[in-house]
């Protein structure tokens, strides 16, 4: 043993018993500080996290510093189900508002109890709050950093308000002015195994003697193993799932861990949707998924008196945030708001229709219906063509109507 | 014969002479000032050990620290040996229970207790239990129920520490082959033993260590670091231990004995060698050397042997008549004594072979 006791990176330990010490290993845990503020060093102005360089840059006079964390892209370590971790996280985060004075101007804001960033509403100044969480792992510790700045989303929201000929052609100087924010989303991601053992009568189909088709059951049974992993679930109650689901997926390969440097200039939230809710779900799913390969093992499709049983082993969880723009316009005094995937780029979100042009196509498609029936109808010579004219009608009328409903299922879905 | 008691056995609290077998080379403590027949290898007589041998060996002056009293009555230990002896088919006469109750004597067998001060340092990887969740569900093909499992898993975590106390009373065997004694009769339930009195040593033997604390000591410091590591792993809150390392000293020695119980008893067999049987005090189980009587066993051979052939002798004659036409019923007679024949078989066997085969595959229980 060495002379030094306790050799360096250990610390004392509650010990059970009187006349021997412990100690411990140190958690390698940051140092909780409530607020973190983001002004320069240079100039005091204040400093954001800028999205192409990877770094804080000074929004006045363009110092930068790297973010603590590197972006090297670690195996995302994820947390198991314990009895501790759900009791805490049934908790929720259990604080309540905050009230924060700036410490650049000395405005006074009230926050909401899981708001994780405030910008100054009057000097934008960028500060991110790191409320204490009532467990040390319901903490974030994983994000993907935001890679599409304001000016790309105004960008993309623009070539995306003008490309259909059924969008009013005033729309993209108006989502021009949209007003975007950038925001990290909590989601939950889950790994885990799962082993089905079926069982069930399947039917199978011969012909008898007699020539009829008769059935014969027989008891069969089945198991299947299968993993499955990153199975994301947002924790935000704010945003339906299946708006979110219209922006596309996340590539989680590009998690990094998480440094508050990262959320300047950005807003985030905390969970709203528990971790016993997230999991509740992704189970839903998956058992969905496995009943339905089940039921595909056996080679027939008559099957009854189906039983299933589903294992779930080495379930593991981990909490993430990722990025998003969310904005909003207006459009003859109806509101409608605009989601971008922050990492891909993706859009989702509902365009106003120029209804006249629908009228039009529809008026000129009906006028040249009604001159075909008068020309067979009136003219001898196009008497033949009056069958085909009266089938037509109703077939292009169909037609029209079916392409004008593609059309605008087309422009409401994401792009 | 020493003309005065030895003065060292005036601290055990009632006169008490030394006695020494020559055979098994045993030293004894008993009550009675005239030699006796050694109680562990039946040696007609030991001899009085004069008192100035036990001088320097402060561990034989010193009385013992604590005592084991046996638990079993009269009537149990008469139970327990005639069972031992019933479940023989030719004990020898000398096995009579009467006899055996008549030689039972009370031997107390030596343990060493050591207290000792343990300082230094320790590491080891502690096993820590939790919980986790798991889930299973089920379905009848309609409905879906969720079962929620608690799983018990083990995470393990590097600890280390100081240690800086006394171990009292850590056991440690003061006899030679006490492995063989713990192997045959069981263990003894030492954490709880009664305090030393000279009333409970009165007319009892008391055996004295043949190992000297020097060559005890590797056994009771074995002992004490299991202790530790045991204790460092309950200190840390851990239920689980492994790749332990110490660094430990030792101090403050302090050598005492604890007595534990055994009953010993003996008979001859035909040949008149002796054989001893032992009884844990405690807990009843019992070991010894079961000798059958041969020439029993012969003698009940021969009576079965002449009782097959009277019955041989009468059934020729009647089995004769099957050659003849004689009636049913004269065949019949002759059957009855081959029957009777057969039955008596295997306790001729019995009686023949396995006598010799059942002596020859007892175990010797050499203890000492």
């Amino acid at each position: 043993m060495k002379n030094s006791f306790p050799p360096p990176g250990f610390i004392p330990d509650e010990s059970q018993i009187t006349g021997i010490t412990v100690f411990k290993p140190i958690d390698p845990k940051e140092a909780h500080r409530e607020i973190i503020e983001f002004t320069c060093i240079e100039c005091g102005a204040s400093r954001a996290y800028d999205m192409g360089a990877g770094n804080l840059t000074c929004t006045h006079c363009g110092h930068y510093e790297s973010p603590t964390h590197s972006a090297q892209n670690p195996r995302v370590e994820k947390l198991e189900f314990t009895l501790e971790n759900m009791e805490r996280a049934a908790e929720g985060w259990g604080v309540a508002r905050k009230e924060l004075a700036c410490q650049n101007c000395g405005g006074h804001t009230v926050l909401a109890p899981q708001t994780l960033t405030h910008t100054c509403p009057f000097c934008h100044s960028h500060n991110v709050i790191q409320q204490q969480a009532p467990q040390d792992v319901l903490r974030p510790r994983w994000l993907i950093p935001m890679k599409v700045t304001v000016q790309e989303g105004g960008t993309l929201l623009r070539k995306w308000a003008g490309n259909s000929w059924l969008l009013p052609k005033d729309l993209s100087e108006i989502v021009a002015n949209a007003d975007l924010s950038l925001m990290y989303l909590p989601y939950w991601v889950f790994d885990s195994e799962t082993y089905a053992k079926w069982q069930a009568m399947v039917g199978y189909e011969y012909t008898s003697n007699q020539g009829k088709l008769v059935t014969r059951w027989t008891w069969e049974s089945g198991e299947i193993n299968t993993p499955y992993s990153d199975l994301l679930v947002s924790g935000s109650a704010h945003i339906q799932e299946d708006e979110l689901a219209k922006i596309g997926t996340y590539q989680l390969s590009e998690l990094v861990p998480y440094s508050p440097a990262y959320q300047a200039g950005a807003h985030a939230q905390a969970y709203e949707v528990s971790l016993d809710q997230a999991w509740t779900t992704i189970r839903q799913k998956i058992r969905t998924i496995t009943h339905q390969k089940c039921r595909d093992q056996p080679g027939s499709e008559k099957v009854r008196n189906f039983r299933m049983v589903l294992d779930f082993k080495h379930e593991s969880w981990a909490y993430v945030l990722l990025p998003i723009l969310i904005g909003s316009y207006e459009y003859e005094g109806k509101p409608f708001q605009v989601l971008i995937n922050g990492q891909t780029g993706t859009i989702a979100g509902e365009r106003p229709i120029n209804r006249s042009k629908i009228r039009w196509v529809a008026l000129v498609v009906s006028m040249l219906l009604i001159s075909a029936f008068l020309a067979t109808w009136f003219i001898p010579q196009l008497h033949s063509l009056l069958t085909y004219v009266l089938i037509g009608i109703p077939v292009l009328s169909l037609i029209t109507i079916v392409f004008i409903r593609r059309m605008l299922i087309q422009l409401n879905r994401h792009e | 014969m020493s003309k005065s008691p030895h003065k060292a056995l005036t601290n055990w609290g009632i006169p008490l002479f030394a006695q020494a077998c020559s055979d098994c080379q045993h030293l004894f403590y008993l009550a009675e000032s005239v030699p006796q027949s050694c109680p562990l290898c039946l040696s007609p007589a030991m001899s009085i050990v004069d008192n100035s041998m036990m001088e320097g060996h402060e561990y034989y002056l010193a009385p013992p620290e604590g005592l084991l009293p046996p638990s079993l009555s009269r009537q149990h230990l008469a139970n327990i040996l005639g069972t031992y002896r019933d479940t023989l088919s030719f004990p020898p006469d000398d096995m009579a229970l009467s006899l055996l109750m008549k030689r039972l004597v009370l031997v107390y067998l030596p343990i060493w207790w050591v207290d000792a001060h343990v300082s230094g340092e320790w590491q080891a990887e502690m096993g820590i239990d939790y919980k986790v969740i798991s889930h299973r569900e089920h379905t009848d093909g309609k409905n879906w129920k969720t079962q929620e499992q608690q799983i018990t898993k083990t995470r393990w975590e590097q600890r280390l520490g100081t240690i800086d106390k006394k171990y009292e009373n850590t056991p440690a065997p003061a006899m030679e082959k006490w492995d063989r004694v713990l192997k045959y009769l069981g263990n003894f339930p030492i954490h709880n033993p009664l305090p030393y009195s000279a009333r409970a040593i009165n007319k009892a033997f008391i055996c004295l260590p043949t190992r000297v604390p020097a060559d005890a000591w590797p056994d009771a410091e074995l002992s004490i670091q299991k202790s530790v590591a045991r204790e460092c792993m309950y200190a840390a809150k851990a239920q689980h231990s492994r790749n332990g390392h110490t660094s430990l000293k030792y101090s403050q020695h302090k050598w005492s004995q604890l007595l534990v119980p055994v009953f010993s008893t003996w008979y001859e067999d035909e040949s008149g060698k002796r054989h001893a049987w032992f009884i844990h005090g405690v807990n009843g189980n019992i070991a010894g050397k079961r000798q059958l009587s041969i020439k029993k066993a012969r003698n009940r051979t021969y009576a079965i042997a002449t009782a097959m052939l009277i019955m041989l002798a009468l059934a020729i004659p009647f089995l004769r008549t099957f050659k003849t036409d004689a009636s049913f019923s004269l065949i019949f007679l002759g059957v009855i004594p081959i029957i009777v024949i057969a039955i008596l078989t295997p306790s001729l066997v019995e009686s023949f072979i396995q006598p010799k085969d059942f002596n020859e595959s007892q175990p010797d229980y050499h203890f000492w």
